[in-house]
């Protein structure tokens, strides 16, 4: 095997906090993980694990407030502004609101012109390379002169992938782009972004609760909670024998679609702590039923639990080895 | 589009007033052909005259034929407020975008805009002509200074809306020019509250124009717009009721029918604006 | 054999739109037990929520909406109203009494300018007759009954001070506040994380062990129908297309669309013990416009079974034994099997 190259994305140390600063929204609290060329990287949280936060900033759409973000070893936050601004074609983002990220009044010519002029791609061929990149996200080169209002959510969410493609990207941050269309929409554009993964060779990093959908389009995960790192793990190794008390508990909580399922669901007590005033120590000691004294002393640094496997919890006792 | 117009056509009294403006903007473009006399003829003989066959709306204290001098002086009356109005949108549409798009710009100039607000407008507007001196160009140049603050504070409470709108972090995401981003994403959105201030400024103008001149510190009293005629003439109220009158109802039908029509439109865009937003 | 708690029989209701005609729910019929859960599952134009705002006649009035149908309630009592035509006070002293409903945004539910304690007492305030006093303890027993901490002190708080999961336990609290016999709880948990979701539902399971009443379950979510359901209303275009018991839904769908949707869900994937599949089935196109129905079976657009007769005349509801309807002229019915 090769040895390891330097990943396409690095995010060390990363910190966003929102509000006043003596106390301040932690929104993403030391958050730091890689992504290899090729890879998808799975981003999993509920309300207030900053998942989305981490997805903006990891592309500059929101400044950082300490941390780095490297991409091919590069220094995001140190670049000038038109520097970050033609890079940009290399770093898309598709969005979780289909009816929001069009813009009304704009037809759908327009809208991917504008993506393709901005960066002063397919000159003299803009009308047939928008018919293509109608075409690559299963829609015809006719709905080109059409408004966004006139078509349904999953559609609109292909234009959205469609201007993302546009300006021939690397990296696609997928920001819960299921989350607002129908079931059976989701498995046609899962299959979508499945095979343009795999035609145009990009990195994903793919933000969602929705952990069956992790399963199937993500090689590792990251789970985050209340701003912190709470495991790394690749799939397989992640759902078939989750180490954190965390990712248990949530994988538990998601029901399966098989009644003869059994499972048990033993729920998390109480509320999630708002990201004002995280817990100390380990923020998910308030819930996490093997909590003991130290867990509030100190937080726990994520590390190698064995094979790779990363997780942030001073309970190495509870790890059993596979059997 | 079609569809707002039918949708505006079903409240009478917006197409009644609307009917009424197209009325005057007629008569004021088309001033000459539509009054047999010429509004400076002086006739002693003939002054202050009722309302009569030969005078419409009778003669002022000069002998002038009151209803010519109301179709010119729509000219001007109409132009100063069209001025002031396109004037104070320009200003304050940019104002507003730069305030409401730049975050470390908004405090400065809105306290800018918070202090030209702080005067009261006529007073403002008078001490502006006293410097500046009575023209029809200084007049319009304060009724601008005046309106320009009401007209950025709303561009700037859009602007804010706006630049949060998923669509415009998607170009922005995109690598799209911030210039390109203000011009082709925000400015567009901002369309509908402006026109609704381009329709109440224009209103608010005439009123102020008439009451300026009404003051003696608007235009010149040689210029007959409807605010002069009625400051010229007011002495002559007790005697020919018709000399303040007419200029007055001329004044009032025209606010009124700007602010309808400005009303109309705003009610129809508002849903309307949230939908396509 | 005890009677049913609902019973809704060929329920329609149309709007009248600028563009025409809009059916949202049409010929729609199932039943609710006594102390059973039933669960209508269907995506955006099914007409699932529609079905539960007609049932509890909190359609708006500018929506003009025509109603028809029946839908025979029983009460507590014994008797049997019909839901669509009571008189409205008659209405009133059902709903938010035996009849309870909750929502998806418990934010937009709750008013926001009254304590959740206040909220809860005029409800029963309302029903029961209680005294202020009275009331209000009632009140802190129901915030205890759902599991919400500190509940003396939450009787005082503002719905804005509490997040997602206990707004939406104080709006079950509500619902529960006068012992409902029937609870009809529209996506209650799709706008809640989920490990709080999985609270929330083991909360309704609860309570529905404790007091017997039914549920009228409306979700999108499979998963969640799969481990809370009885028995499973399945909605296409406004009609009810499956209707079963869970598990016989789960193992063997009938209909083209039901089993779709089963084989869609990434989680059905895994669930197999096989290794992931290199795609997803996906069922192909998009939902008709209700402007614009197929002629026919309005999922014949979409199905990879359909055969000419499909698209000529809407299918039936058929009774096709085990207590299991399905519209689709391609599943055998009961009738035709005796015949």
């Amino acid at each position: 095997m090769s040895e390891v190259a330097t990943p396409l994305i690095e995010v060390r140390n990363l910190k966003r906090y929102f509000g006043n600063s003596d106390k301040p929204v932690r929104a993403v609290d030391d958050v730091s993980f890689e992504i290899r060329a090729g890879e998808t990287l799975g981003l999993v949280g509920e309300s207030g694990s900053g998942k989305s936060t981490i997805g903006r900033t990891v592309l500059r759409l929101i400044e950082r407030t300490a941390g780095q973000v490297l991409y091919r070893g590069d220094d995001l936050a140190a670049l000038s502004g038109e520097r970050m601004r033609r890079l940009r074609s290399k770093l898309q983002i598709i969005f979780q609101d289909p009816y929001a990220s069009l813009n009304p009044k704009m037809r759908i010519s327009a809208i991917l012109d504008e993506a393709l002029s901005t960066h002063g791609l397919a000159k003299g061929r803009r009308k047939e390379r928008i018919a293509e990149l109608l075409e690559l996200v299963g829609l015809r080169p006719e709905h080109a002169s059409r408004f966004p209002h006139e078509f349904s959510g999953g559609q609109r969410q292909r234009i959205g992938i469609a201007r993302a493609l546009a300006v021939e990207p690397e990296f696609i941050v997928a920001d819960e782009p299921l989350s607002a269309l129908d079931v059976s929409i989701q498995a046609q554009v899962i299959n979508l972004l499945a095979d343009l993964r795999e035609r145009l060779s990009l990195t994903m990093l793919f933000i969602s609760h929705d952990l069956d959908v992790v399963e199937y389009l993500c090689d590792r995960v990251v789970v985050l909670y209340l701003g912190r790192v709470m495991e790394v793990s690749t799939t397989a190794e992640l759902f078939a024998r989750p180490l954190h008390p965390y990712t248990q508990a949530l994988l538990a909580a998601s029901p399966k679609p098989d009644p003869l399922d059994k499972t048990e669901i033993i729920p998390l007590k109480g509320d999630i702590p708002s990201p004002m005033n995280p817990p100390s120590g380990c923020v998910f000691r308030t819930r996490c039923p093997h909590a003991i004294d130290a867990c509030a002393q100190t937080i726990p640094l994520l590390a190698d639990k064995g094979a790779g496997r990363l997780s942030a919890c001073l309970r190495d006792d509870l790890i059993t080895s596979p059997s | 589009m079609p569809r707002l117009l039918r949708q505006l056509m079903h409240r009478r009294i917006v197409m009644v007033s609307a009917a009424l403006l197209l009325v005057i903007a007629v008569l004021a473009l088309g001033a000459p052909w539509f009054a047999s006399f010429d509004p400076n003829d002086t006739a002693v003989l003939d002054r202050l005259k009722a309302p009569s066959a030969a005078h419409l709306l009778g003669t002022d204290e000069l002998g002038r034929d009151l209803y010519a001098r109301i179709v010119h002086g729509a000219r001007y009356s109409l132009a100063i407020a069209a001025l002031t109005a396109l004037g104070s949108v320009i200003a304050g549409t940019l104002l507003g975008l730069v305030a409401g798009f730049f975050r470390r710009l908004d405090t400065p100039l809105m306290r800018l805009v918070d202090a030209m607000m702080s005067f009261p407008d006529i007073l403002l507007a008078i001490a502006l002509v006293a410097i500046l001196g009575p023209s029809l160009l200084n007049v319009v140049l304060a009724l601008v200074l005046v309106y320009t603050p009401r007209v950025a504070r709303v561009v700037r409470a859009s602007t804010l809306v706006v630049r949060e709108l998923l669509f415009v972090e998607a170009v922005r995401a995109l690598g799209v020019r911030t210039s390109r981003i203000l011009w082709r994403h925000i400015l567009p959105n901002l369309l509908s509250p402006i026109l609704v201030q381009v329709s109440f400024i224009f209103a608010y103008a005439i009123l102020a124009e008439a009451g300026l001149s009404f003051l003696g510190v608007g235009v010149p009293p040689e210029i007959p717009t409807w605010g002069t005629m009625v400051a010229g003439s007011q002495q002559y109220a007790d005697r020919a009721f018709w000399v303040v009158l007419f200029p007055g109802l001329a004044i009032i039908l025209t606010a009124l029918s700007l602010q309808i029509l400005g009303d109309g439109v705003r009610d129809l865009l508002d849903p309307k604006l949230k939908k396509t937003l | 054999m005890t009677t049913n708690r609902l019973t809704v029989s060929g329920l329609s209701t149309c709007f009248p739109t600028e563009d025409g005609l809009v059916r949202s729910v049409a010929d729609v019929s199932f039943s609710i037990a006594p102390g059973k859960t039933t669960a209508i599952v269907g995506e955006s134009g099914s007409g699932k929520s529609v079905t539960s705002l007609t049932l509890m006649r909190l359609l708006p009035k500018t929506a003009r909406a025509q109603v028809e149908g029946q839908a025979r309630f029983v009460t507590r009592a014994g008797r049997e109203v019909d839901l669509l035509t009571l008189p409205n006070a008659e209405m009133r002293r059902l709903r938010g009494n035996e009849l309870a409903m909750i929502f998806q945004e418990p934010m937009t539910s709750l008013n926001p300018v009254f304590t959740v304690g206040e909220q809860i007492a005029e409800s029963v305030r309302l029903h029961k007759g209680l005294g202020r006093a009275a009331a209000l303890a009632h009140a802190k027993r129901m915030l205890d009954l759902v599991e919400i901490p500190a509940a003396a002190q939450r009787l005082h708080e503002y719905p804005h001070q509490l997040s997602g999961g206990m707004r939406q336990r104080v709006m079950i609290a509500l619902a529960m506040a006068c012992d409902p016999t029937l609870l009809i709880a529209d996506e209650p948990t799709t706008a809640l994380d989920v490990t709080i979701q999985a609270q929330i539902l083991v909360l309704m399971r609860r309570l529905q062990a404790e007091t017997g009443m039914s549920i009228l379950f409306i979700t999108h979510n499979l998963g969640v129908v799969a481990h809370h359901a009885d028995d499973v209303v399945v909605m296409y275009a406004g009609r009810v297309v499956e209707a079963a018991p869970v598990r016989p839904l789960f193992a063997s769908p009938a209909h083209p669309y039901t089993q779709g949707l089963l084989a869609c869900l990434p989680g059905k994937a895994h669930a197999a013990g096989q290794p992931r599949p290199k795609r997803l089935f996906a069922i192909r196109g998009q939902v008709s416009s209700p402007l614009a129905p197929p002629p026919g079976c309005a999922f014949e657009p979409r199905c990879d079974q359909a055969i000419a007769a499909c698209a000529q005349a809407v299918p039936p509801l058929v009774d096709t034994g085990e207590m299991r309807h399905a519209r689709c002229i391609r599943v055998p019915s009961v009738e035709r099997n005796a015949a």
